[in-house]
């Protein structure tokens, strides 16, 4: 099993602070180190890298909207975990470069990820990478069944792509991080949303970008849709103030609903985490704060009691929905981790966990719980 | 092409918000089927097809995995069912690969669960948590899909029409596939064709013709540019021997390791090819504007080819420490032509033989002469042989007390122009030019023609042998041993009375087959002896093994021997050695009476050399022989 070593937080937005917590972690005599930090932390571009780079044990992790901390979420500052053991990290960059070649891929993921050494992995990666959902499929397909997993995006919710996965070569951009546990690792996943209106036709998309619904523009279609059905009105309104509330679902043949998130539009289209195939039905979802916490701790709650780490990997978006609400959800989560050393996690652009068949999915609007 | 296949009707939009339950399952099946069937024959690659219709498949049928079995026949090429031949339904694709780090295709329950599919109707089997379903692909193979959850019934038969799409597609991939197979072989035998006119087949170095088009480019541009140019030509040394006594497979293996070798000489521009058999040719095109400027660099790259040649050579079954000669000649003369540039270099490679510089030979006008010359005198030589110019001499051999106990023959030339020519000049021009294996020939039945004349008029007692030199040359013929016996058999003489005398050197480089050869011979009754002993490297090992019945120490040991004192040391192990092998020994070139006590004294019983007698025509030979029996005769009288 894994044993934390060291947790330690500071709501600093400072560098100091993560070389702080990062000298406490070694002093600590930890192995390995699990940095997550809040995006908007004033970490200058040309001081984090040669800093990072100076590291000599195994560091990953990513740059979050917001952080969790038991029953706290933050908007700035750092949280370090330190582990006993040396963990395996293995970092693929370029991610837009490598798509094409999805048997390349493969062999990164072969050759490079020591697949066949672990049957468990965190996985952190670019929120904002366009090929991240390949990704995810090709390293299924690569790991086989039984190979249990979490992780989530990083990224601002400015949806600008920076650097934000942190690795021993300095930040990564458009990156994706696999980290091999030694131990077992159970993983809860849900996401609360519902059907409400639908459904529609996809009728043309291009991976992420949903080009038409029933045949009209996405974005057309989507909004008038909404309009139609809420209170709501997309005039004089940032999208995502109101795409926020109205997700897109896909169903599945086990009748179970992907979750996809319209994060912004995109000339007519409207560009979501994670892909919406060309003749997929879909459907617009909602949901209220009492069915998403209750969504949360259903996840948590199928988690055993036994092993000391919790991780969270939370959709940012569930907590712009809630708001104030989203304070249930963490005392939701934080009521099944007893015996826990710690409960910390991120506020995501998308998670990425075992989905009910079984698969590694890509998830949006969910709340994903690993416990190692 | 994401974009096409739309359904018509689905266009109203006002019909789709407002479906029951039943209509939205509908046309959840509907859309699935589109969703399926766009994800079918997108590429045409059989394999890339097939995994992208499974990732679809896994993720919207919410699958675990998925697996294809298809129709394969003994080269697992995918092939229709009823194919003609072995066709067997094996493991083709899963997604995921691995289940609990295991490849699928070693799943027993799965691979006995394929073997069960044989309709369109799905048939189910539990696994585990889990759910398998099988459906079959007409005529191509079958699928699988695991499920956590049971597949609702009219999902899989919502599948069969697909399937049936894929089997179309499959089919499509497959003769794509056969036809880019096709495609890539004619390509393929293409590019060998006209790699094949361009290159060596053994090496895979340049070809002469090919090389002599870039010795062409390069003569023009050094005529332009004023650069100097090099063509180096690398002859192997002694590379026929190795070639008639270890086999083509030995000589192909060394020859394809030098050509290897050759292609790492450090410079950017440098071009090899093979010329002949055992020669290389290199071209260093734009070396300088100056001959001061060039010589350096030609230098480099020589001695680059010497370290690279010097180098053991392993085959499977031995090491080859290999020499070469190397010539070359330097690049624009006035008039020059590609076959001047090629035919300068090699002359002065047939010139760097006799002369082993290390740093080649360049070509000298001089040296054109020179072979005009040895090829002048070769053709001499040959009209020699044709019009008998030729003779044998024979040198007495006798023990201490002037008992004759037999002869060398001797060849001697006598040129009508020129009078008694030196052996030591037409001997090694023969050697060179191969012509040595006709002469040799010549010398073998004359001498066997010579031994009947003897015979005719009786040996005495203790005459043993006319022995006849035989050059290396002619051991690796493959019919030398049939030679000796055809000469023997011809002349109608006892085959005792001919002796073959060999050299070790030929002994070093060709022991097993030399052996061979000689037990062959003796076997016959013709025994060989070992010539110019001491000078080869004879290991003590090697010459346990030899049949030989005699051992001649070379002349360079006897002469002064009563005087030099490692003589007298070299020449009593020769004879300890002699004693220990039951071999006899005899010295060659006794010259004075010292020389014959000394060795006397250290335990020679046997001689030759101008001390008893000067080499001598047959018929004073003969004389010679008749005094002896006389002289034999009366000793039994008396």
């Amino acid at each position: 099993m894994l044993t934390p070593t060291f947790i330690w937080h500071s709501d600093s937005d400072q560098l100091s602070a993560l070389k702080q917590g990062i000298k406490l972690a070694q002093d600590a005599n930890s192995a390995s180190v699990l940095i997550l930090a809040c995006c908007q932390n004033d970490y200058p571009n040309w001081a984090i890298d040669p800093f990072l780079r100076t590291i000599e044990i195994p560091i990953f992790g990513g740059a979050y909207p917001q952080l969790i901390f038991g029953e706290s979420s933050m908007s700035q500052g750092v949280i370090i975990v330190g582990f006993s053991h040396t963990l395996s990290v293995s970092n693929i960059c370029q991610l837009d470069q490598k798509t094409t070649y999805i048997e390349g891929l493969e062999l990164i993921l072969e050759n490079d990820c020591n697949l066949q050494s672990h049957q468990n992995f965190l996985m952190f990666y670019d929120g904002l990478s366009l090929n991240s959902e390949d990704f995810i499929d090709s390293f299924y397909d690569c790991a086989g069944c039984d190979v249990n997993v979490i992780g989530g995006g990083a990224g601002s919710l400015d949806f600008v792509q920076r650097p934000c996965v942190f690795s021993n070569k300095g930040m990564l951009v458009d990156a994706m991080q696999f980290v091999g546990l030694p131990g077992p690792l159970d993983v809860g996943v849900a996401h609360g949303w519902e059907i409400l209106d639908g459904p529609y036709l996809v009728t043309e998309a291009r991976g992420s970008l949903t080009v038409s619904i029933n045949n009209q523009p996405a974005k057309d279609f989507y909004q008038q849709r909404v309009e139609e059905i809420s209170y709501s009105k997309f005039f004089q309104k940032d999208f995502y103030d109101v795409a926020k509330l109205f997700p897109l679902g896909i169903e599945g043949a086990n009748g179970e609903i992907l979750v996809r998130d319209p994060i912004k539009t995109v000339g007519s289209g409207l560009q979501c985490i994670g892909n919406v195939p060309v003749n997929s039905m879909i459907y617009i979802l909602k949901s209220d704060t009492e069915s998403l916490v209750a969504a949360a701790s259903i996840a948590a709650n199928c988690l055993g009691s036994v092993r000391p780490s919790v991780l969270v990997f939370d959709c940012i978006s569930r907590f712009l929905y809630m708001d104030q609400g989203f304070k249930q959800e963490l005392a939701a989560i934080n009521a099944t981790a007893e015996n826990s050393s710690f409960v910390v996690g991120a506020l995501s652009l998308g998670e990425v966990a075992n989905a009910g068949s079984g698969a590694i999915s890509l998830l949006n609007k969910s709340t994903a719980i690993g416990r190692f | 092409m994401r974009a096409a296949g739309r359904l018509v009707y689905l266009t109203n939009q006002q019909q789709l918000g407002g479906f029951n339950f039943m209509e939205n399952k509908a046309l959840f099946l509907v859309a699935l089927q589109h969703e399926l069937a766009m994800a079918i024959g997108n590429v045409l690659d059989l394999k890339a097809m097939l995994k992208i219709f499974l990732k679809v498949c896994l993720a919207r049928l919410d699958l675990r995995s998925i697996h294809l079995y298809l129709y394969q026949n003994e080269a697992a090429s995918v092939v229709i069912q009823s194919s003609s031949g072995v066709v067997k339904l094996s493991h083709f694709l899963s997604i995921p690969r691995r289940n609990g780090g295991v490849i699928w295709s070693q799943c027993q329950a799965l691979n006995e669960f394929s073997a069960l599919i044989n309709s369109s109707e799905a048939i189910v089997m539990p696994s585990g948590d889990n759910f398998r379903y099988g459906l079959e692909i007409p005529k191509y193979g079958v699928i699988i899909l695991e499920a956590k959850y049971q597949i609702e019934p009219n999902i899989l038969k919502a599948l069969t029409p697909i399937l049936k799409k894929l089997a179309n597609s499959c089919y499509a991939s497959v003769i794509h596939g056969a036809l880019l197979d096709e495609i890539s072989g004619r390509k393929r035998a293409e590019r060998q064709v006209k790699f094949q006119s361009s290159h060596d087949d053994l090496t895979g170095l340049y070809n002469r013709s090919y090389f002599n088009g870039l010795v062409s480019c390069a003569l023009t541009k050094s005529r332009q540019s004023g650069h100097i140019g090099c063509a180096i030509l690398v002859g192997l040394d002694r590379f026929r021997l190795i070639n008639n006594t270890m086999g083509h497979d030995v000589s192909d293996s060394i020859l394809v390791a030098i050509a290897h070798r050759l292609r790492t000489i450090s410079r950017l521009d440098v071009n090899v090819a093979r010329l002949r058999d055992d020669e290389f040719i290199i071209l260093l095109p734009e070396l300088g504007l100056s001959k001061a400027l060039a010589q350096p660099k030609i230098e480099n790259v020589i001695s680059q080819i010497n370290q690279l040649i010097e180098r053991p050579i392993y085959t499977r079954d031995n090491a080859y420490q290999l020499s070469c000669s190397i010539g070359y000649t330097l690049f624009p003369e006035a008039e020059m032509t590609v076959n001047d540039i090629i035919k300068q270099s090699d002359i002065a490679k047939c010139k760097a033989k006799r002369r082993k510089p290390l740093i080649g030979l360049q070509y000298q006008p001089y040296m054109s002469e020179e072979l005009d010359n040895i090829s002048s005198y070769i053709h001499e030589m040959k009209l020699g042989l044709k019009r008998n110019e030729f003779e044998l001499y024979y040198q007495p051999q006798y023990t201490a007390n002037k008992k004759l106990i037999g002869a060398e023959a001797l060849l001697r030339w006598n040129n009508p122009s020129r009078g008694m020519e030196s052996p030591t000049k037409y001997i090694k021009i023969a050697e060179e030019s191969d012509l040595i294996v006709p002469i040799g020939t010549w010398v073998l039945r004359q001498a066997c023609q010579d031994i009947k004349l003897l015979e005719e008029i009786g040996l005495p007692d203790d005459f043993k042998k006319i022995s006849v030199n035989v050059s290396p040359k002619q051991l690796i013929q493959h019919n030398f041993q049939q030679v000796v016996i055809d000469a023997v058999k011809a002349a109608k003489i006892q085959a005792t009375n001919l002796g073959l005398e060999i050299t070790e050197d030929v002994l070093i480089d060709s022991f097993d087959e030399t052996v061979l050869m000689i037990n062959y011979l003796k076997s016959n009754g013709v025994l060989c002896s070992i010539d110019d002993f001491g000078t080869g490297y004879s290991s003590l090992t090697y010459l346990k093994r030899i049949p030989a019945f005699l051992i001649k120490i070379d002349r360079a040991f006897v002469a002064n021997i009563d005087t030099s004192e490692e003589n007298r040391a070299i020449v009593s192990m020769i004879i300890t050695l002699g004693a220990s092998l039951e071999m006899d020994v005899l010295a060659e070139g006794v010259a004075t009476k010292d020389e014959l006590t000394c060795l006397n004294e250290l335990g020679c019983k046997l001689f030759q050399g101008y001390y008893f007698d000067r080499p001598m025509p047959l018929n004073q030979f003969k004389e010679l022989v008749k005094s002896q029996r006389r002289l034999s005769k009366k000793l039994h009288t008396d």
